[in-house]
C-alpha cells in the first residue's frame, strides 16, 4: 500500500510537470551518460513469472502493445519527432519518475524491487512514448540543444546525432490468440492495397493528396518539398503532350472545391475520379504503372517513400 | 561554433545593422507598399483570408534543428524553385511590388505542386486593380484579387505592361487557371508565425514599412544564433549582387512584416 502511494505521488508530479517543456538547464552541463533507449525485446515476454528478455536486435522495429510505453531517458533535452499518423503521443517526464515493469518493456527492473522501473537524477529529461493505434511509425530523435564547445560556442549537430527508431504500435484491436499460446509476431509485409485504380492510359504515374493545412510532420514536410523524390519522379514518370513529368501534388480540400479540377487534363480529371472513393487516411499516394495503381499512405520517411515509389517506377 | 545555414551566392544578409543605402531600390526601380492607402476599418487583420492556424504553430527549440535538417536534406523551397529553374520577378519600372510579390507566390505554389512552370503577368492583376495606375499597394489588396480573378501568362500580357487593352474576355478566361485557391494571413510582425509558415514550406508576400517594399519569402534560415527568413525580390536577377537571383536574408526586427498573406493551394491546371 506504502509502495501504491509513492507510485501514484511520483506519477502526479511528473504529469503536473509534463504541460511545461523541459526548462533550459542552468549551471554547468550534467551530461555524463548518452541518450538512453529501451532494450525492446522482438517477442513480448510473459511478465509473471520473470523471464529473461529475448537479445534485442538495436536495428529492428520495437513492438508496443497496449497499455505500454517506450520510455527514452536523457541527459539532455531531446526533439522526438513521430512520423507516421499518430499512432503515438509522446510526453515529457522529469525524474523521479517510475512505472510497474510490465509497461516499461526495455528497461531493467529494479534490483529492490522487481515490480517497479525507476528513474532517477541521472536522466533528468525523459519521454514517454504511448501507442495510441495500430500501425508503424518511425521516431526521428534530435538534440534540443547544441552542446557548446570550450568557448560557449554551438557545436553543429552531426548526422550521427540524428537517432532513428522503428515502432510497430499494436493497440490490441486485432485478432486475440488462444489462451495460453505465446504470441508470434507476424512477418512484416507492405501495407496491403485496399483497392485497384485503374490507369486511364500507359504509363508511370503518381499523384501525392495531403490537406495543406493539416499538422503535417517533419518527416512529411521532407516528402512533399523533397527535391530527390522530384528527380525521381522527372526521370522516371511518363510525359505529358508538353514534355512535363505526369506526377501531381494536390491538396485535397482544394480540388475537392467547385470546378476545382476543372482546368486539368481529362486525364488527371479522370485519374481522380477513380481513386477519390478508394484512398483512405491523408495523406495518401496513388502510384499507377502501365495496367493500374494502388493507394498508400505515405510511408513514414522520405527515403522509404522513395523505395515504394521505385518498386513500381523502376 | 554553432550551426548556421549555408548562403547562396552574393546574398545579403540585411538586420538592424544594415545601413538604409543597401536595401535602397536600385536605379530604375521602386519601392512602393503603401499601406497608408487603406482606409479606416479596411483590410483588418482576419477579414478576408483564414487567420493562420495556431495549431501549425512550430515551437521554437525545434526551429534550429528543422531548418538544419531541411538543409541537409534539400527540401526547402528555394531547393525546389532552383530545381524547377524558376526566375525571381522583374518589377522594371513599376510601382507594383505589392502585386509582383503574390503573383511570383503562385508560380512558386505551381511549382510545388509538379504544374507546369508557368512565368505570370503582375501587371495583369496590378493593372485593373488600380485602374491601370501605376501606383502603390498591399499584398492582401493584391491576394485578394488573385484569388478571385487570377492572372495571365506572360505571353498574353507583357509582365509589366500597365495596359487595359490586355483586359480581353480571352485573357480574363485564361486567367481563371492562374488562381489561388486557399489562402492565410498571418498577425503583423509575428515572428513566430512567420516562421512556422516558412518551416511547412508555405511561402509568404510580406510587406515591410521600414523598405516600404513588399516581397517573397521562401526559407527559414539559421544565423548566428538567430532565426532569419530567405527572401526574392522582384528587382531582376541580378539583385542584390550580379550573381544572387535575387535571394537576401532579413533578420531580427527587418524581418517582422507589417503585411503577410500566403497563397495555400492554387488552382490545379
Amino acid at each position: 500500500m506504502k509502495k501504491l502511494g509513492l507510485f501514484l505521488l511520483l506519477c502526479a508530479a511528473a504529469a503536473a510537470s509534463a504541460a511545461d517543456p523541459a526548462p533550459v538547464p542552468k549551471g554547468p552541463p550534467v551530461a555524463v551518460k548518452q541518450v538512453k533507449f529501451p532494450d525492446f525485446p522482438s517477442v513480448k515476454p510473459k511478465v509473471d513469472p520473470p523471464v529473461p528478455a529475448p537479445k534485442a536486435d538495436p536495428d529492428a522495429p520495437a513492438k508496443l502493445g497496449k497499455g505500454q510505453y517506450y520510455v527514452v531517458a536523457s541527459p539532455k533535452p531531446l526533439l522526438i519527432l513521430p512520423a507516421g499518423t499518430g499512432e503515438v503521443t509522446v510526453q515529457t517526464r522529469k525524474p523521479p519518475f517510475m512505472l510497474p515493469a510490465a509497461q516499461a518493456l526495455g528497461w531493467q527492473p529494479d534490483a529492490k524491487d522487481p515490480e517497479f522501473v525507476t528513474w532517477g537524477d541521472e536522466y533528468p529529461y525523459l519521454y514517454v512514448v504511448k501507442g495510441s493505434k495500430s500501425g508503424d511509425v518511425a521516431l526521428t530523435v534530435i538534440p534540443a540543444l547544441n552542446d557548446l564547445d570550450d568557448k560557449k560556442a554551438q557545436i553543429p549537430l552531426a548526422p550521427k546525432d540524428v537517432l532513428k527508431k522503428l515502432l510497430q504500435v499494436d493497440d490490441g484491436t486485432g485478432p486475440r490468440p488462444p489462451p495460453d499460446v505465446i504470441p508470434v509476431p507476424k512477418p512484416v509485409d507492405p501495407p496491403k492495397p485496399p483497392d485497384v485504380i485503374p490507369n486511364p492510359s500507359k504509363g508511370f504515374r503518381v499523384l501525392f493528396i495531403y490537406e495543406r493545412q493539416a499538422d503535417l510532420t517533419q518527416e512529411q514536410l521532407n516528402i512533399l518539398a523533397s527535391t530527390k523524390i522530384v528527380a525521381y519522379l522527372n526521370d522516371k514518370c511518363v510525359k505529358d503532350a508538353n514534355g512535363k513529368p505526369e506526377f501531381r501534388k494536390w491538396d485535397k480540400s482544394t480540388i475537392e472545391k467547385e470546378g476545382g479540377l476543372a482546368k486539368e487534363s481529362a486525364l488527371w480529371q479522370q485519374m481522380w475520379k477513380d481513386s477519390k472513393d478508394k484512398i483512405g487516411k491523408l495523406p495518401q499516394v496513388v502510384i499507377v504503372n502501365d495496367q493500374a495503381g494502388v493507394p498508400y499512405e505515405w510511408p513514414a520517411t522520405e527515403d522509404a517513400m522513395l523505395a515504394l515509389l521505385k518498386k513500381y517506377g523502376g | 561554433m554553432g550551426f548556421s545555414s549555408s548562403m547562396y551566392r552574393d546574398e545579403l544578409v540585411i538586420d538592424d545593422s544594415t545601413p538604409d543605402a543597401i536595401t535602397d531600390a536600385p536605379e530604375g526601380y521602386s519601392q512602393s507598399l503603401r499601406l497608408d492607402f487603406r482606409g479606416p476599418k479596411e483590410y483588418e487583420y482576419g477579414d478576408l483570408a483564414t487567420p493562420f492556424p495556431s495549431n501549425l504553430l512550430i515551437p521554437r527549440h525545434e526551429w534550429q534543428a528543422r531548418i538544419q535538417e531541411m538543409e541537409e536534406r534539400k527540401t526547402r523551397i528555394s531547393d525546389v524553385v532552383e530545381q524547377a529553374g524558376l526566375p525571381c520577378k522583374d518589377q522594371s519600372q513599376t510601382n507594383y511590388c505589392w502585386i509582383n510579390a503574390p503573383v511570383h507566390l503562385i508560380e512558386v505554389t505551381r511549382v510545388l505542386q509538379n504544374q507546369a512552370m508557368v512565368i505570370l503577368s503582375p501587371a495583369s492583376a496590378g493593372g485593373p486593380i488600380k485602374g491601370y495606375r501605376n501606383v502603390g499597394g498591399w499584398g492582401k489588396e493584391g491576394l485578394e484579387y488573385l484569388v478571385q480573378y487570377g492572372c495571365v501568362p506572360v505571353d498574353k500580357w507583357p509582365a509589366n505592361a500597365i495596359d487595359r487593352r490586355y483586359n480581353t474576355a480571352e485573357n480574363r478566361e485564361l486567367a481563371m487557371m492562374y488562381r489561388v485557391v486557399e489562402w492565410m494571413e498571418l498577425r503583423p510582425r509575428n515572428l513566430d508565425e512567420v516562421m512556422s509558415c516558412l518551416l511547412r514550406r508555405i511561402p509568404i508576400a510580406v510587406g515591410y514599412n521600414w523598405w516600404r517594399h513588399e516581397v517573397s519569402l521562401y526559407d527559414p534560415v539559421w544565423l548566428n544564433g538567430q532565426p532569419g527568413g530567405r527572401l526574392r525580390n522582384s528587382w531582376g536577377m541580378s539583385w542584390p549582387q550580379p550573381m544572387a537571383g535575387g535571394y537576401s536574408i532579413l533578420q531580427g526586427s527587418k524581418l517582422l512584416p507589417d503585411d503577410a498573406v500566403c497563397p495555400v493551394s492554387a488552382i490545379a491546371a
